[in-house]
């Protein structure tokens, strides 16, 4: 299994690299298209601001796996061992109930903005939606592997240079 | 109920819940305890949040940051600043102010700043014989300029929320940004007086106009950077946004051009600088349903109404707020302190006919200003660690360099202009 999941994490983050290296080549091609070609393209905005949506509900996972998101650590350091165990505990609890609300009410959403077209690219105003939909499932995945114990704590080395001082 | 959510908010952050955690935790048991809410809303709230062109300046302003350190710029804009005054007396304490504020020109992030000068100039600090403490005091504080020097991560959040022109707050920024740097200079010269700090009176280099220059030469690219950012808002060439996505490609062509970046590196600068911004999109994302929640119970109307039965002066009304910003920023993660009291200012704003980006002003440089007070404090922590020192020497020098960036704020409310001149003549509202 293991070489299945790896496989899994680097797809969702080669996922969000093209992503993320479509919204800066779309966002370029707008400046330039609108001085050069003396025309804005009239999707070019909406396919930023959905792919920054798709972007964030993938990366949330993959900064979770990490250990990057922010979080209040001082009082943790003064509690006995078996409370900061409890609350990791609830903290797996909580992140597996943010990802099922999110990926069940997005999906809720998706259903009724289905109908309605988005007034740049006229597309379906659910494909954002399914981006938190995706995100959330594979959040959902990641949790329960590190509740499994298959997933390995944080590695601080992994974290962007400008997070990994403290 | 409002005092029943903020309070849970607090005590389910303190105890080590993941911030962003907490706040979507809030907003749905929020929406929960409402009857007459469908809960489908919770997640067309987060997609509302993030459903704005204006925010996309942040990841791109994130990435532009990752590619440009990956190049090494920030280590050419140190040297520039230590060519141009490290031959002072604290010499490396003026070239770290200095070095900080050219890179603030480039990254929007204070802790992207204060981690990447801090690295750097800290160790050679210590090695001249600096107090760590006072070295980490200082980069920190110094770090907060990335936030207030355009472009800026935390303008952009705040713009976004607030309504506001980021392009405008970006150009509001500049004076305040630098009259900060200014004060901290004038912070270390004071300091250099004080008999327990003898090695602030060294001159530990010469004034070298070769070396300047050969210093400009190599850190050009990175002393351009604001220069093209700054002057294509002014002009009106592009927005905030745009200004972003330009950045990026600058700084990736800067970068092959200088074959500092291999394009084997780039899938890996592009998801780091992906994780930055789902920590920080994420939190603007859950706070979306939150926001509602207080909105709906007239949150921003109660504060002001508390607020206004105090004073009725408009400058004493920016005092109050910024003090409480500044307070609960102490104890609070300041980026919540900034989306919680957003809607307030936008409300002070319009009642009290203040001008939108001295506002937003005051909110950025009191959110700064919560960043490095102790004891929750991330650019302290960041620098600390940089230091290798236990956190209360760092604490005990911080006091002085707030302060100074405090009496900075006082400035920006007291004279409307310094903030809301730059925007307001180019940008002609």
């Amino acid at each position: 299994m293991k070489p299945l999941f790896a496989a899994i994490d680097r797809t969702i983050e080669l996922i969000v690299a093209a992503i993320f290296a479509g919204m800066v080549m779309v966002g370029s091609w707008q400046v330039f298209s609108r001085f050069v070609l003396n025309s804005t393209p009239s999707w070019s905005e909406e396919i930023q601001i959905f792919g920054h949506i798709w972007l964030v509900f993938l990366a949330i996972p993959i900064a979770y796996r990490r250990g990057a998101h922010i979080t209040v650590e001082a009082i943790r350091n003064y509690l006995a061992g078996w409370m900061n165990k409890a609350l990791d505990l609830i903290n797996e609890l909580l992140w597996i109930g943010f990802a099922v609300a999110t990926a069940y009410y997005s999906y809720r959403v998706s259903l009724v903005t289905g109908n309605s077209v988005s007034p740049g690219l006229e597309i379906p105003m659910s494909y954002p939606y399914y981006g938190m939909i995706l995100g959330s499932v594979y959040l959902l995945f990641v949790v329960i592997r590190r509740l499994a114990g298959e997933l390995p704590p944080p590695d601080p080395d992994e974290l962007p240079p400008e997070l990994a001082a403290p | 109920m409002i005092t029943f959510l903020l309070t849970s908010l607090l005590g389910v952050m303190l105890i080590g819940i993941p911030i962003l955690l907490a706040i979507a935790l809030i907003g749905f048991v929020g929406m929960a305890m409402l009857r007459d809410v469908v809960m489908p809303l919770f997640a067309q709230k987060m997609f509302a949040q993030l459903d704005s062109f204006t925010l996309l300046a942040m990841p791109y302003f994130i990435l532009a940051g990752s590619i440009m350190t990956a190049g090494g710029i920030s280590r050419q804009l140190v040297d520039f600043a230590r060519a141009l005054v490290g031959h002072f007396r604290a010499g490396l304490a003026h070239a770290s102010i200095v070095g900080s504020m050219v890179m603030s020109g480039v990254s929007g992030s204070s802790t992207a700043d204060a981690s990447a000068i801090g690295s750097i100039i800290i160790p050679a600090m210590k090695q001249t014989g600096y107090k760590p403490g006072f070295a980490a005091a200082l980069i920190a504080t110094a770090g907060t300029m990335g936030a207030i020097i355009p472009p800026s991560m935390t303008m952009v959040v705040y713009g976004a929320i607030a309504q506001v022109s980021i392009g405008g707050l970006f150009l509001g920024g500049i004076i305040p940004g630098i009259l900060i740097g200014l004060a901290l200079m004038a912070t270390v010269k004071l300091y250099t007086y004080h008999p327990k700090y003898p090695e602030l009176r060294q001159v530990t280099a010469r004034f070298d106009l070769c070396a300047l220059w050969h210093s400009v030469r190599s850190a050009w690219s990175g002393l351009l950077a604001p220069l093209i950012i700054v002057g294509g808002i002014l002009s009106g060439v592009f927005t905030a946004t745009e200004a972003g996505a330009v950045a990026c490609v600058y700084a990736l062509i800067i970068g092959f051009i200088a074959k500092k970046i291999t394009l084997k590196q780039i899938p890996n600068i592009l998801v780091d600088a992906a994780i930055t911004t789902s920590m920080v999109s994420g939190i603007i994302a859950v706070s979306g349903p939150m926001g509602w929640i207080l909105s709906y119970l007239q949150f921003d109307a109660i504060v002001l109404n508390s607020v206004s039965t105090i004073s009725s002066s408009p400058t004493m009304i920016l005092f109050i707020l910024a003090a409480v910003m500044i307070l609960l920023g102490t104890f609070v993660d300041s980026l919540i302190v900034l989306l919680v009291f957003a809607p307030v200012a936008v409300s002070v704003t319009k009642t009290y006919g203040l001008d939108p980006f001295q506002v937003g002003l005051v909110m950025v440089i009191c959110n700064q200003i919560g960043a490095v007070s102790p004891p929750t404090a991330p650019l302290l922590f960041i620098t600390t660690s940089i230091a290798k020192c236990p956190i209360d020497q760092t604490n005990r020098h911080v006091w002085t360099f707030m302060l100074a960036e405090t009496l900075v704020l006082m400035l920006v409310i007291l004279i409307p202009g310094l903030s809301s001149w730059i925007p307001n003549y180019f940008l002609g509202r």
